[in-house]
């Protein structure tokens, strides 16, 4: 028996939300970072539960994407908050706020 | 040799030159160069005489094209020169004259360091009065002519250390180039109506190649015409209302105050008057005017030299007054009159100014009439000269000046001007008194400088010696009666003027100029000389009589008064706007744009968080209108 | 021989030296700038040469294509308003370059940005592609910028960024207008092409040429620059470096009137005619107002830009009295205005060596111990002034001249200029150099030997412009000639232009070869 398609989209957009408040509440570059690793993979979720329920490869498809978009954010947000840290001995975003105009 | 004409002005420009150049190495050689060029130049204008006098009256006339010079459109202008009876004797006197002062120079300025560039300018100067003289068109004319108010300019400011003199060369150049501007006007207006600015096509010779395309001017325009090139005139030779430069311009060296200022530039404008006769004749006013200017000219001139207590001064207003005959008489169409004049005041008035250089010499730049007297036992000989040339120019016969006045002032009543021959007459009156007061102030009378003053040496008397005589015998020769030497000489070039039928005979006339003539010397004796009367007392006695004299009815005050303060306040003004008002704009508008600029920031706090939740708004916002747009 | 390539491009040449080369020395990259800059005053000779005089079409012309597909091409080109101007600029190059010489400061780069920028001022002088043109046009403000900006005195920063802002402005207007023609051409000629000689063969409604008329005049404008525009100007010259000063005043400005000779009289000929009165008082305005706020001024300098205001005011007069007289007077007057305002700049950028400073007030006497730049400053006025025998009177009389002929009171007008000119130069040189010495005067050297090889021939031009002129005007003549009759032959309110009268009216003057096949004339006609 298949599993509703709204319980996953349910789970995705719970996932999502969390991700949200994370990014939005939590100071800590790598809480941050991870929220936003959770945003994504709600994302996925979603893309990979519509392929099932049009039953097509499209949605597969694009979660890959996103997963090797997400793998190379990775590399190049770690960098730049381990740089961001061993500059200032923070990881606090609020520290690297001198970009604002 | 006719041909040839244009080595009389290269000579001294190729002096100038050398001068310029080398006259550090030269040293006082610089002064013997100088002389030598213009002698030269002396030399060759002889020449160039005797041939044009070898040919017969009417041909008197030789144009010689060197190459074309401005040429756009319909407008072609050449270099050319022309020989012609009144080109040569403005060039006869411009060398002869030049030539002595030059020599006078030498001695003068020999102790200068800076000698050559003296020379140099010198020179310059008379290079660029010959081609004013000997040029065949207006604006070869115009080249000349503000290049002698250039040379002027930089003689005047040659001691360039002491600020008066920088101010009086500064100004000389200003004040006549308002006129030279007029001047330029006016020969522009003359291409535009006669389509050529040569003088054969606009003074109706006829006998020049050239075409003529405009239709000839009316009436209105040649009254333009004239006028604007009287107010030229007027600039240059320091007359009514533009005069005011001429006593400031005798802060330069007295050599230069001799050549430029008296005996040559200050006479183009007569000349340039003479030389363009025609055109002044087509208008009744403008040879009104030329009249009127050079009679008020003279006779204000006059009085404000008897004002003066500085002794170039006096001589600078005398110089204005004399002129101011020579316009009187071109105004009454006598232009031979006051040509026979200019060459005459060439001599006696440089005499004036050299001998004067010689008592400034004598006594360590003392100017001061006030501070002279007797000096004719120290300076014989240069009591001797002075006294020639003031007699001269008094119009005691037989004297040069009195030839020459006399034929002026006895046209005026011949031609049936008689309100003009009264005023003349009495110029005449005042200008033997303004002369014979210098004289008897600084040679007679009571010795009042303790200095002993110490003659010139030769070579500054043997050039005195030549002008004297010319300032005795040129009237005779030249002109002995108003048809003279001259007068016939010049006849082709400038016609022979008609006096009319008088009720007076010319001897009553004469009578009554030297009668006039003596009169005022015995009076300047009596007052100034004979010690019987306090003249010293007189400006305390009548300080404003005596005020108004010596200041030349402040018109030069006026000047100042109606230029300067207005004329600052339209630059502070007008400067003040340009920062203000028309830079202020294109500042207003960038720090505007920086102004709005600076509402960009808010929304770029540098948190990502902010970022994150205006971009999350925004989906939502998007999410919630296509939602219930569907 | 591709003259004209070779006279733009080979001050190029020595940029990409200068930057590589990163060991030479500050004298070698003197001298290299130095002898490519004489090299390339030479080609210029040689292409005055190979300039005939007689014709009054473009010469010269050489056509690459760039990108064919849009109709932009290489296409470059001389005739009598622009011949005089390319050997004004290899000339005064070099001069700029000696008066710079001291510099010290990362010389490579100063003498690199001086060749770029020769290159692109001779390259706008050159080109017919009006985005060619416009490319050469804007490409003048970078190196410019960076001269002023980082060579230049105190207020550089905020000189330099006005400058660029200010022309940058006016160039916008000038390139909405080149798209509009270019469409226009695509449009009627069946092909876009930037080619002006395409262009002028457009017809246009009258109030679009006038619009595009106004585009372009106000772009040319601040250029120039024309009175109220030229407040950019005053603060440009006084903070620029001596060669900047030079460059900016003696071909910069020249980048104005030059474009409105180029392109708005034979691009808008109707808007010419009809806004010519207009211009004519506002040229004269400038004259005036130039010379009195010049008067004003404390600062050589800025005393110096107020004055070329002025004289640029003469310039554009001269050209908007539509006859040949006062044309060829304006073309005159900007190699004039190049020479004798290069030269002032030039004595002042001597003195401001020697003083450090700017403020006459704080000079004076200085001809005793200078009197040889004293000398030099003291032509350079009388030239700039008007005296006739010196370069400027022929230009400035045969404005007046043609002033005249278009409206006497103009012209009478236009010779107050000539009083004030006197006034405010001959008060600048006596607070410099006359009357007592102060302190900073004393102990001064007078010309080296360097200064000497610059100022020489500057000097000599300008007594061979004033002496015998000829040999300028014969090739100026022919070109202004037909620009008159070109324009003439428009009347007031005459909507459009037949393709083709410019061949009509000018019977010299050669159309481009295929500009007929290309214009389309054949398919449209019925």
């Amino acid at each position: 028996m298949r599993t509703p398609i709204s319980y996953f989209l349910v789970v995705s957009a719970m996932l999502f939300a969390i991700g949200t408040v994370g990014v939005l509440v939590r100071k800590n570059a790598l809480v941050v970072f991870m929220s936003i690793e959770l945003q994504l993979n709600a994302v996925n979720l979603a893309f990979v539960s519509f392929s099932r329920m049009h039953g097509n490869l499209n949605g597969q498809v694009l979660a890959f994407f996103s997963m090797v978009v997400a793998a190379a954010e990775v590399v190049v947000g770690l960098a730049i908050i381990v740089t961001v840290y061993r500059r200032r001995r923070s990881a606090s975003v609020d520290d690297v706020s001198v970009l604002r105009g | 040799m006719l041909d040839a004409v244009w080595v009389i002005p290269a000579l001294p420009l190729a002096g100038a030159v050398a001068n310029l150049f080398l006259g550090r190495r030269l040293g006082t050689k610089a002064g013997w160069l100088g002389t030598a060029a213009v002698g030269a130049a002396f030399a060759v204008t002889v020449a160039v005489l005797l041939d044009l006098l070898a040919l017969a009256g009417p041909e008197r006339q030789h144009i010689v094209d060197l190459y074309e010079w401005i040429a756009a459109g319909d407008f072609r202008v050449q270099v050319s020169f022309l020989v012609d009876p009144l080109s040569m004797t403005m060039a006869m006197v411009v060398t002869g004259v030049g030539a002595l002062i030059h020599l006078y120079a030498v001695g003068y300025m020999e102790h200068d360091p800076r000698v050559g560039r003296f020379f140099a300018y010198f020179n310059l100067f008379v290079a660029f009065m010959l081609v004013l003289v000997l040029a065949d068109n207006y604006l070869l004319l115009y080249v000349g002519w503000e290049g002698v108010g250039l040379c002027s300019y930089l003689l005047i400011g040659f001691w360039f250390e002491r600020p008066a003199a920088a101010s009086a060369a500064k100004k000389a150049f200003v004040t006549t180039r308002i006129g030279d501007a007029a001047m330029l006007l006016g020969i522009v207006l003359v291409f535009v109506h006669f389509g050529s600015l040569e003088f054969g096509p606009v003074l109706g010779w006829g006998t020049s190649p050239s075409t003529v395309t405009g239709a000839g001017p009316s009436e209105g325009a040649a009254t333009a015409i004239a006028l604007l090139l009287l107010a030229g005139a007027v600039g240059k030779s320091a007359q009514l209302p533009l005069h005011v430069w001429l006593p400031d311009a005798m802060e330069g060296p007295t050599p230069v105050s001799a050549l430029i200022h008296a005996a040559t530039m200050v006479t183009a404008g007569v000349y340039l008057v003479v030389r363009s006769h025609a055109l002044f004749e087509m208008s009744e006013v403008a040879l009104t005017a030329v009249l009127v200017v050079g009679l008020l000219s003279a006779i204000y001139a006059a009085l404000a030299s008897i004002g003066q207590f500085d002794l170039k001064r006096a001589l600078a207003y005398s110089t204005m007054s004399q002129i101011g005959f020579m316009f009187f008489a071109a105004g009454m169409g006598f232009y031979a009159g006051a040509m026979l004049l200019l060459v005459c005041h060439a001599f006696y008035k440089a005499l004036l100014f050299l001998t004067s250089g010689n008592v400034m010499h004598g006594l360590d730049d003392e100017i001061d009439l006030r501070r002279m007297g007797g000096l004719k036992a120290d300076m014989p000989v240069s009591a001797t000269w002075f006294a020639i040339g003031a007699l001269s120019l008094a119009g005691i016969p037989p004297l040069a000046g009195f030839f020459a006045k006399d034929h002026i002032v006895g046209f005026a009543y011949l031609s049936g001007r008689e309100l003009a021959w009264v005023l003349a007459s009495i110029g005449a009156f005042l200008s033997a008194l303004y002369i014979a007061r210098p004289l008897f102030l600084a040679f007679f009378g009571a010795r009042r400088n303790p200095s002993h003053a110490h003659e010139a040496p030769w070579r500054m008397h043997a050039p005195l010696a030549v002008l004297a005589a010319g300032a005795v015998v040129s009237g005779l020769l030249l002109g002995f009666r108003a048809e003279g030497v001259l007068a016939r000489f010049l006849e082709p070039a400038l016609g022979l003027a008609e006096p009319g039928h008088a009720d007076l005979s010319e001897a009553v006339l004469i009578a009554i100029s030297i009668v006039l003539a003596v009169a005022a010397v015995g009076l300047a004796w009596f007052v100034w000389a004979s010690g019987r009367v306090d003249w010293e007392a007189f400006p305390e006695r009548q300080p404003e009589l005596a005020g108004w004299l010596s200041n030349a009815f402040y018109l030069n005050a006026f000047y100042a008064w109606l230029v300067r303060a207005p004329g600052m306040g339209l630059g502070r003004g007008l400067r003040s706007v340009d920062d203000r008002i028309v830079d202020g704009a294109v500042n207003e508008v960038a720090e505007d744009v920086e102004r709005a600029s600076r509402l960009a920031p808010v929304l770029q706090s540098g948190f990502v968080r902010s970022y994150a939740l205006a971009f999350l708004l925004g989906a939502v916002a998007l999410l919630l209108f296509l939602g219930l747009r569907s | 021989m591709p003259w004209l390539t070779a006279v733009i491009f080979l001050p190029l040449i020595g940029v990409p030296v200068l930057l590589l080369w990163r060991g030479m020395t500050d004298a070698q990259a003197r001298w290299l700038a130095l002898v490519l800059m004489v090299a390339d005053l030479i080609v210029a000779f040689g292409v005055l040469g190979a300039f005939d005089a007689a014709l009054s079409g473009y010469q010269l012309v050489e056509q690459v294509d760039w990108v064919a597909s849009v109709g932009l091409s290489y296409l470059v080109g001389i005739d009598g308003f622009s011949v005089w101007l390319v050997v004004l600029t290899a000339f005064m190059f070099p001069v700029g370059l000696i008066a710079s010489w001291g510099t010290t400061h990362r010389v490579r780069a100063f003498m690199a940005l001086s060749l770029l920028l020769e290159t692109v001022v001779i390259g706008s002088f050159c080109a017919l592609d009006l985005l060619l043109f416009f490319v050469f046009f804007e490409a003048l403000l970078v190196p410019m910028f960076l001269i002023i900006g980082v060579w230049g005195s105190a207020r550089r920063v905020y000189a330099s960024l006005k400058f660029f802002l200010y022309t940058m402005l006016g160039s916008a207007f000038i390139l909405v207008s080149t798209l509009y023609l270019w469409f226009q051409t695509s449009e009627q000629l069946g092909r876009g092409s930037f080619d002006i000689r395409q262009m002028e063969q457009l017809s246009l409604d009258v109030s679009v040429q006038r619009w595009l008329f106004v585009a372009f005049f106000v772009g040319f404008a601040v250029k120039v620059p024309i009175f109220p525009l030229h407040t950019w100007l005053p603060d440009a010259h006084t903070e620029a470096p001596t060669k900047g000063s030079i460059v900016l005043a003696a071909l910069l400005l020249k980048a104005g009137p030059y474009g409105i000779l180029r392109f708005n009289l034979d691009l808008f000929p109707e808007a010419s005619k009809y806004f010519a009165d207009a211009i004519g008082v506002l040229a004269v305005i400038g004259i005036v107002y130039g010379a009195v706020v010049a008067m004003m001024q404390s600062d050589v300098k800025r005393l110096v830009a107020y004055s070329s205001v002025s004289h640029m005011g003469f310039v554009i007069l001269g050209i908007f009295t539509l006859t040949t007289e006062g044309m060829s007077g304006a073309v005159v007057q900007m190699v004039n205005h190049g020479l004798s305002t290069g030269l002032l700049f030039f004595a002042i950028g001597m003195l401001y060596e020697r003083t450090h400073t700017r403020e006459m007030g704080e000079m004076g006497g200085l001809a005793r111990v200078t009197p040889w730049i004293a000398a030099t400053f003291l032509v350079a006025t009388l030239s700039s002034i008007g005296l006739p025998g010196l370069n400027n009177f022929v230009g400035e009389f045969l404005v007046i001249l043609g002033a005249f002929g278009a409206d006497r009171w103009l012209g009478a007008l236009a010779v107050t200029g000539v009083v004030l000119g006197a006034v405010y130069m001959l008060w600048a040189y006596q607070r410099t150099f006359q009357g007592p010495s102060t302190e900073r005067s004393r102990n001064l050297t007078d010309m080296l030997p360097r200064e000497w090889a610059a100022v020489v021939p500057v000097v000599a031009a300008m007594l061979v412009i004033g002496v015998y002129p000829k040999v300028v005007l014969e090739r100026v003549n022919p070109t202004t000639d037909g620009a008159v009759r070109w324009v003439d032959s428009v009347e007031i309110d005459q909507a459009g232009l037949p393709g083709g009268l410019r061949a009509e009216v000018q019977p010299e003057y050669r159309p481009p070869a295929g500009a007929v096949a290309a214009s389309g004339a054949e398919e449209v006609a019925p």
